[in-house]
């Protein structure tokens, strides 16, 4: 899965949102590392509507334009937590390996990656 | 931005909406909207051309979008082909008849020497095409079939189509098994033929049919037809102009032929990318034009037509099926198994199939 696919379903993952609300909710989950632009959100969004990831939730008019609300279908959700496991595996393993090199440096960042309660979380 | 309407905010609108032109009509109709919401949306205040990450990120997205084609894949690749390729062979026919080539034969004389007679070669008069191929059993028949066939399909009717094509397969196949293969009929004529009939009687049994292709061909889509078509009568042009003239030369160069020929297939099927029915309908009518032109290549590569006055007719020795049984099964294999496994993969990926008679959407009948 491509990374703005991956962002774009993890955006939708929070809940129903128009265009514009993705692009900054892809900015803010990416640390604005990624900032979308118009032409790749909506060839992407058209895609993932076609493969069954992504559907229509409502539609609403403002100011006189369409503004179309989309939310994950059970397939999206699937897909989206097949690809975080996958890269939590990867990030898993490539960091396992670097604490090997430099001790101590990655065996924090597992930490913080660890999603249970009381530990740093959720960078992944 | 908010939501005023300056005369800046108006101009940018409508600045985006004209770049926006770049996508198919269908997705504009569908995302047209809400793209220029999200473009107004992040122009700051004031701004009154669109700017230039945002233009380069359109036209990317568009030619994805027109690459990708429509939204159900194979299912609409198929049913505009269902529909394109029996034009396809008609317009064909039509250029061979319209556009016939005379061959030099003065060389015949000279072959000929002390007899001062020049000598209709093969009794074509030194022909290539032309109306007098109606009067050729076996182009006519062959013509009629195509005719019959387009109309059908126009007409949306599939089951019948798909009988029109087994009667006129049926009877080709008599013809060739009682005459021999006609050696007047165009040869990229009878080689399209057999490659089209196996693409559109796998278009016409697993797709929606041309009814639904007509919802996604318009007019336009005459020019990649003409322009394919006219790739088959340069291929024409550079065989059969070859084969009847050995001892004499031809208008343009057999390399020249092949050039344009190559030139029209690419040219047709960029025209058919641009016009945003995708990657898989261009498979198929790329798929549909190569074995003429692989046919050509082989032999423009192979002899070049440089004959120095020695009779040699490549034609018939490239399609000698009496020769020995492995080379007329390579022959075969190469001409025809890449069509035949791009049909395969195409009918693979049909999910749903499409029964004849079944009622689709709209209510609409596929019959």
């Amino acid at each position: 899965m491509q990374e703005t696919t991956f962002l774009i379903l993890t955006a939708l993952a929070g809940g129903s949102q128009h265009g514009y609300g993705i692009i900054q909710d892809v900015g803010r989950i990416s640390a604005d590392r990624v900032r979308l632009r118009a032409g790749t959100l909506y060839a992407a969004l058209d895609r993932l509507d076609a493969d069954g990831l992504i559907t229509v939730d409502r539609e609403q008019i403002v100011d006189g334009r369409l503004r179309r609300y989309y939310r994950l279908t059970a397939d999206g959700r699937g897909q989206l937590a097949e690809e975080a496991e996958r890269l939590r595996a990867s990030a898993a393993a490539a960091l396992t390996r670097l604490s090997a090199l430099r001790p101590g440096t990655a065996t924090a960042f597992i930490r913080s990656c660890d999603p249970r309660p009381g530990l740093a979380g959720g960078a992944l | 931005m908010g939501p005023g309407r300056g005369a800046a905010h108006l101009e940018l609108e409508r600045r985006y909406r004209r770049v926006l032109r770049l996508y198919p009509r269908e997705f504009r109709a569908r995302s047209e909207s809400e793209m220029l919401g999200v473009l107004m949306a992040s122009a700051p205040d004031g701004q009154l051309r669109p700017a230039r990450a945002d233009v380069t990120d359109i036209v990317r997205g568009a030619l994805i979008v027109r690459l990708r084609g429509p939204r159900d894949g194979w299912v609409s690749a198929l049913a505009a082909f269902s529909l394109l390729a029996p034009l396809f062979l008609v317009m064909t026919d039509v250029l061979q008849v319209v556009f016939p080539y005379r061959v030099n034969i003065t060389g015949l004389t000279r072959v000929l020497d002390g007899t001062a007679t020049l000598v209709p070669l093969r009794g074509m008069a030194g022909q290539v095409g032309g109306i007098q191929l109606l009067s050729q059993h076996g182009f006519l028949l062959l013509a009629a079939g195509h005719l019959i066939i387009a109309a059908l399909v126009v007409a949306g009717l599939r089951r019948t189509a798909l009988a029109a094509m087994v009667v006129v397969a049926a009877v080709d196949l008599i013809q060739w098994g009682s005459f021999g293969i006609p050696i007047r009929m165009p040869y990229s004529v009878q080689i399209v033929t057999i490659t089209v009939f196996v693409l559109e009687a796998v278009a016409l049994a697993v797709s929606p049919g041309p009814r639904a292709g007509r919802r996604l061909v318009r007019w336009r889509y005459a020019v990649p037809v003409v322009l394919l078509a006219a790739s088959m009568q340069a291929c024409a042009l550079m065989v059969d102009g070859n084969r009847l003239s050995p001892f004499g030369r031809t208008v343009l160069s057999p390399g020249s032929y092949l050039v344009l020929a190559i030139a029209f297939a690419v040219t047709g099927l960029v025209v058919t990318l641009a016009f945003g029915l995708g990657w898989r309908v261009c498979l198929l009518l790329a798929v549909m034009c190569y074995p003429a032109l692989v046919y050509t290549v082989v032999n423009y590569a192979a002899f070049g037509f440089t004959y120095a006055g020695v009779a040699y007719d490549p034609v018939k020795d490239l399609t000698n099926y009496s020769g020995s049984p492995q080379f007329a099964a390579l022959h075969v294999a190469i001409l025809y198994l890449p069509p035949l496994l791009v049909a395969w993969w195409a009918a693979a990926r049909v999910a749903r199939p499409h029964p004849i008679g079944v009622v689709l959407e709209h209510g609409e009948v596929a019959v």
